[in-house]
């Protein structure tokens, strides 16, 4: 139920900086809003390894290898080798701060868009992330499992997760953002972190703070109850 | 009458109080009023921070504010952060009465760098700006020139101005032409 609220709010946030940029007459983002908004096209007829690389074509920020974020705070990015890694978003990595727990699919498994991927979890708690792209699992960064704390220090880079072949890319990419977008939703969601710890004092009600970075591991601050809730509306699942 | 109250917690002769005021004035069309309080903001420290709750000195200005002021914005050189994030600039009432900006890193020294009187005061005035456009009820402006985009690092400060974008200002002018939108003090 959260989570549709939080695609209602992506929509419309996506609706409104599709408005915006369109004025601005930039070509790149209106590509990809005009995808967002108004569905990718099918391509229907072209086999899907063609259609990945007419995506790549007419999409240069996926080209440029533009992190791409799913609402449930994974993120995917071309790679060299026209692949796809995937990973856990810096949203992910600054709630549970260093992981102690990190399991991911072997090479081979076959991923489902929107359905859980790997596990990530801190001092007993845990969040099954939900995949960002359909497709086989070619690829399991060593590094990450090996020292989990990666995926805190560098979520784009060395703490990626997984390479993926994807297998559904051109119909799944309108369920993915990038760009100011991206921007405006990951802001979102550390307004709802700082939402979830409630006004300190009710008399203030509602506050706006300007200014530094997340804290590392949020979540620790967290009641048993407010990470679940909490939890759920970020990352979506059960 | 409306006046907007500052209640200064500093008594810093480096910032250029008088331009301020008029500065503050000019924007938000109202006379300003500076009180300097004596007051022991130990309350709001943080030993495991080493830092000052900016939700509690916000409290506390509510509770000392006074009443028939129409905003009342907390000036510090205190270092303030909330519990997600390493520090803040400031926070505001969200279109409430109260709002607070700290100048700990508004100083060029703070980073190492040589000091600049001009430069601190440019960026104390964009906080200022900044968070008393929260107590009208503005909220983050996509405009990153716009003083209400959000800023993160210092540098972020220096990139925006000092004014409201057109969408913002528009929005400004019509809370000051309905203040029966206003929250009551
Ligand atoms: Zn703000
Ligand atoms: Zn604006």
């Amino acid at each position: 139920m959260t989570f549709a609220i939080l695609i209602v709010f992506l929509a419309i946030a996506l609706a409104v900086d599709w408005q915006l940029e369109r004025k601005k007459n930039s070509r790149r983002v209106a590509l990809a809003g005009q995808m967002s908004v108004q569905g990718a096209p099918k391509l229907v007829g072209i086999p899907a390894a063609d259609r990945a690389a007419i995506f790549r074509k007419v999409l240069p920020a996926l080209a440029a290898r533009e992190v791409y974020h799913h609402p449930g705070h994974a993120w995917a990015r071309w790679t060299d080798d026209d692949l796809i890694s995937v990973g856990a978003n810096e949203i992910s990595g600054k709630l549970m701060g260093a992981l102690d727990l990190l399991e991911l699919p072997p090479v081979g498994a076959h991923l489902r868009q929107g359905r859980p991927a790997w596990k990530m979890g801190r001092k007993g708690r845990f969040v099954e992330q939900l995949s960002p792209l359909s497709g086989e699992v070619v690829e399991v960064n060593q590094a990450a499992l090996t020292r989990p704390e990666l995926v805190n220090d560098a979520p784009y880079r060395r703490g990626w997760l997984l390479k993926i072949r994807p297998s559904g890319l051109a119909d799944e990419l309108e369920n993915l953002f990038a760009g100011s977008l991206a921007d405006a939703w990951l802001t979102l969601s550390k307004e709802r972190i700082n939402a979830a710890f409630g006004p300190p004092d009710s008399e203030l009600l509602a506050t706006a703070q300007d200014g530094g970075e997340l804290i590392d591991g949020i979540g620790d601050q967290l009641s048993d109850a407010q990470w679940k809730t909490l939890s759920r509306q970020l990352f979506g699942g059960r | 009458m409306r006046y907007l109250e500052i209640v200064s917690f500093v008594k810093d002769p480096e910032y250029d109080w008088p331009g301020l005021c008029q500065r503050l004035g000019q924007t938000f069309r109202m006379t300003v009023q500076l009180t300097w309080p004596t007051l022991d903001l130990e309350f709001a420290y943080n030993p495991a921070r080493g830092q000052y709750l900016s939700t509690a000195m916000l409290s506390k200005l509510l509770e000392i504010r006074n009443p028939a002021a129409t905003k009342s914005l907390g000036i510090t050189d205190l270092d303030l952060f909330i519990p997600i994030l390493t520090y803040v600039f400031g926070e505001a009432q969200l279109g409430g009465t109260v709002a607070v900006v700290s100048g700990h890193r508004l100083r060029p020294s703070f980073y190492g760098l040589p000091d600049d009187r001009d430069l601190r005061q440019e960026r104390l005035i964009k906080e200022a700006v900044h968070e008393l456009g929260h107590t009208f009820g503005l909220l983050h402006c996509p405009n990153q020139l716009c003083v209400l985009a959000s800023s993160t690092y210092a540098e972020n400060i220096d990139n925006k101005g000092t004014e409201f974008c057109a969408h913002c200002q528009g929005l400004i002018n019509d809370a000051l032409a309905n203040p029966q939108t206003w929250p009551r003090p």
